[in-house]
């Protein structure tokens, strides 16, 4: 399927076309089998032998999450989600498409070195680690077998999950009792999570405004965490206090990893470090770089990391294993978190995970706006991951009804902490279409088409 | 005008409204004359009450509106026709604000960026922000940058935009390199595509690496791996080919890669180094490689005298950390279309002068306001500065809808710096809605 003239490529050739597709003037499914998502039972068997291709990539933003559906003339549909923090990824996720026409779904590698360049920090890189994680669901349906096996087979039957506070309590906590009271709330949710984790500092900027002139510079508004400086002693002491009165409920049953940033100055970092070490948490995340920062700052993170008994969590944000030489190979961080939804699919992520473990270095996934199709990518991600896996951050579905249109899912998800793995092929759970076409935006009604 | 929802600011409400954004909703705008509004806006507040993208022709380009009776324009890259949904992106975040404060703008949206293509749109409205703060100050940009260093400003030639030849054997690069002498731009630098950048090179004899070639809407700058002796030796003649043709009076650069083995770039930075070449650029990471390899770049920049040259793909300065600090390379050729901005791309000469490293801005798709920015911002970088890769107007009327560049633009080799307010130049409005595509056509409304 390939167009013959794309071997006379250059810069400005290849734009060109893309500009169309951007533009709204989508290739034809010269196909035309991909229509009717077949019973995923046995289609695997079917298309084993045969040549699978991409005929079409899609997107709709479900509720909040952009969904993405890859094609092929085999009957078999990948899905993959990106975070319902981006609805506004649909083009980003198009302007792939002309890379994936044609090729063959199953040849993930190839099908990623081609595109893995044309992604970045993020948002910029969450589209590539969408169609990652459906080219992965594809690969399993065809084979028959669970993701988990194409990544190198599990090795834990149950995968730990961490609860965000954030999605778990409608409650945003200013001052040391609300803190108190999300930590008990979180201590009954009814997925029993035995690690927690809450925002602080400048993650979350209604606690450090809760006190006048909390750090030396204006609040400041924009983008997700504009604010930056040198806390004041009352600034400090009140995040102590709220991380205190957190601590105090959980008691050592359940542990607790805090958000901090990013927009600490490194000795405020080196001071909170230290002064967290008798509540032994789990990490302290993001302190430095974090969260829409187009840069991991290695040095300082190292010169943080090496102060203290209390581990140091950074990379939510970070694109493609590259960026992480600095961070890992010179252990400037304890814990990294990539989001398997933003670091170039679950692959990649794996690739990293065992690399950190070269460097002694933990991994717990970033996911807390992942969607059900990121739960359970996270999932087969998690089982496959090696023992410097602590847990991934769950996401749940938003809006509720999420969970009457996933079918293959467990129920309840979560138990006493942990979600057991499931063997179904690929990713082990699809769309009900039927319920699943009530919830879609008008522009996206052709989506399961 | 800022949205007071924006306090109870999260991450899931930040992109809710984005979303609505993308999806075409731009507010309405009274249509103000551009005359002579400029002094009058000087002292008074000024807030932008829009931001709108065309694309002209294939450059994206920029119009940031004020309720003044100023507009900033800019470009991005011809080669990025598809960026319009990622510029309005960022429209939310500017819309009410102060456009002369533009430090507090780009505070703002500078970290939704990244690497090449996903920091054009921040790096352009950056460059259309300078031009609304130069207009409204009454002073050209170069002045708001710290002022000028030199007069006139040094562009050096791509044989991709001069030279319409495919270039395979050693004789189409002395054709090349004749024809570039001849440019009536009278060019002092040169730059020619060869090894990995250039695949009609690479293929045109067999098994020139011990890799597969690329096929395929993907395939720009995906081969690579250890060159045969043959393919290394087809490179090094089509060099010297090129630089028996160009003599002395003429500098050489070379595009070529990224893909080369970091032996391989060792081995050709020494096989050059008799043709004192003015760089070799982006043998290891460089154009769409979201991440630069300093450390594999220091291997060969230390092994060598020929310079070593990387950087359009990097956004920002926190990128340039490694390169800079462990002086991984001699030349850095950030594009201030893809690194930030102009302001940006300055601060990072600075700081790659501080360590001895070179600048030759990127520049080639950047279109007539990219050449007009970088004008501006040549002007006043050190003296590390080497020349900006000089872009054309694409298609040729592009040169009939803007007014106030020199003409010639390029005189024996350089561009004479201009003192007229912004950037100095500006659309013929009337000329230029001729070229507008149905879905722009109230770009300059």
């Amino acid at each position: 399927m390939r167009d013959e003239n794309d071997s006379k490529w250059n810069r400005r050739g290849i734009f060109k076309a893309s500009a169309g597709l951007l533009g709204g003037t989508l290739l034809a499914d010269a196909s035309g089998l991909a229509r009717q998502e077949p019973s995923q039972s046995n289609a695997g068997r079917r298309a084993g032998n045969g040549s699978i291709k991409i005929t079409d990539l899609k997107c709709a933003i479900i509720g909040r999450n952009p969904t993405v559906r890859i094609v092929t003339n085999q009957g078999i549909s990948g899905y993959g989600q990106a975070e319902s923090a981006k609805s506004y990824l649909k083009p980003m996720v198009l302007f792939y498409k002309r890379y994936l026409i044609g090729e063959d779904p199953t040849d993930v590698a190839r099908v990623m070195l081609k595109i893995r360049r044309m992604g970045a920090f993020k948002p910029w890189g969450a589209a590539v680690s969408a169609i990652e994680v459906a080219l992965w669901d594809i690969a399993g349906q065809v084979a028959g077998v669970p993701v988990y096996k194409m990544l190198g087979g599990k090795i834990r039957d149950r995968v730990r999950v961490y609860g965000n506070s954030i999605n778990n309590v409608p409650i945003h906590p200013r001052m040391p009792q609300d803190y108190a009271e999300i930590s008990a709330r979180v201590k009954d949710a009814k997925e029993g999570y035995t690690l927690t984790k809450q925002p602080v500092a400048f993650h979350h900027p209604e606690m450090l405004t809760a006190v006048p002139d909390a750090w030396y510079d204006e609040p400041r508004k924009g983008p997700p965490h504009p604010d930056y400086g040198l806390l004041t002693e009352r600034g400090f002491d009140h995040i102590v206090a709220c991380v205190e009165a957190s601590k105090k409920v959980l008691g050592k049953d359940v542990g607790l990893a805090l958000d901090c940033g990013p927009g600490w100055v490194p000795k405020d970092a080196i001071r909170f470090a230290r002064v967290m070490e008798p509540l032994h948490l789990a990490w302290l995340e993001d302190m430095i770089t974090g969260d829409y920062y187009p840069y991991p700052n290695a040095q300082v993170f190292k010169k943080v990391t090496d102060s203290t008994s209390t581990p140091i969590h950074t990379g939510e944000e970070i694109y493609l294993r590259e960026n992480f030489k600095d961070l890992i190979e010179n252990q400037a961080v304890d814990v990294i978190g990539p989001d398997l939804e933003d670091v170039g699919g679950m692959a990649e992520l794996k690739w990293i995970a065992e690399y950190a473990n070269l460097h002694g270095i933990l991994v717990a996934p970033h996911g807390i706006f992942d969607g059900l199709f990121g739960v359970a990518a996270q999932v087969h991600m998690g089982a496959a991951l090696p023992q410097n896996y602590i847990a991934f951050e769950y996401a749940v579905g938003q809006p509720d009804w999420w969970y009457d249109i996933v079918e293959g899912l467990p129920d309840p998800v979560v138990k006493k902490g942990f979600i057991e793995v499931w063997d179904k092929p690929g990713l082990g759970i699809t769309f009900n279409v039927r319920a699943a076409k009530a919830h879609l935006r008008a522009e996206d009604r052709d989506f399961f088409d | 005008m800022q949205d007071e929802n924006d306090s109870k600011w999260n991450r899931r409400g930040m992109f809710k409204a984005s979303a609505g954004l993308l999806g075409g909703t731009l507010l309405a705008e009274a249509a103000l004359s551009q005359g002579s509004a400029q002094t009058r806006a000087a002292n008074g507040p000024m807030k932008i009450t829009d931001l709108k993208c065309a694309i002209i022709g294939r450059n994206p380009t920029i119009r940031i509106v004020t309720d003044q009776g100023i507009s900033g324009y800019s470009q991005a890259e011809s080669a990025k026709p598809y960026l319009k949904p990622m510029v309005l992106f960022y429209k939310r975040y500017l819309v009410g604000e102060d456009p002369r404060d533009v430090a507090k703008l780009m505070l703002k949206i500078r970290r939704m960026g990244a690497s090449k293509p996903w920091g054009a749109a921040v790096s352009s409205i950056e460059i259309a922000l300078w031009d609304i703060a130069g207009q409204a100050a009454g002073l050209p940009v170069h002045r708001l940058l710290g002022g000028k260093i030199r007069d006139r400003v040094r562009p050096y030639g791509n044989s991709e935009n001069n030279v319409r030849m495919r270039l395979r054997e050693p004789q189409d690069y002395a054709e090349a390199a004749a024809k570039l002498k001849e440019a009536k731009e009278g060019y002092t630098l040169f730059k020619m595509p060869v090894g990995f950048h250039n695949d009609a090179m690479m293929t045109s004899i067999p098994d020139a690496w011990y890799g597969e070639h690329w096929h395929g809407p993907a395939a720009g700058y995906m081969d690579r791996g250890r060159m045969t002796e043959r393919g290394f030796d087809h490179v090094i003649a089509c060099v010297e080919a090129a630089k028996k043709s160009l003599g002395k009076d003429v500098g050489l650069a070379l595009d070529t890669g990224p893909g080369w083995t970091p032996k391989d770039a060792i081995r050709f930075g020494r096989a050059v180094e008799p043709f004192h070449l003015a760089w070799l650029e982006d043998l290891i990471t460089g154009d769409y490689t979201p991440y630069p390899n300093a450390q594999v770049f220091k291997e060969v920049t230390d092994s060598t005298t020929t310079p070593i040259h990387t950087g359009e793909e990097i956004y920002l300065r926190e990128n340039f950390k490694d390169l800079i600090e462990t002086q991984a390379v001699d030349v850095l050729g950030p594009d201030p279309e893809d690194v930030g901005g102009i302001a940006e791309l300055k601060w990072i000469a600075e700081y790659a002068h501080l360590h001895g490293i070179l600048v030759a801005p990127h520049g080639i798709f950047d279109g007539l306001f990219g050449v007009a920015a970088q004008v501006h911002l040549g002007a006043t970088c050190p003296q590390n500065y080497i020349a900006f890769e000089y872009a054309k107007g694409q298609p040729e009327w592009w040169y009939d809808i803007v007014d106030g560049l020199p003409d010639p633009i390029v005189n024996k080799g350089f561009i004479e710096v201009w003192d007229k307010p912004g950037l100095g130049i500006t659309f013929k409005v009337q000329a230029a809605k001729a070229h507008l595509r149905e879905e722009d056509h109230d770009f300059f409304d």
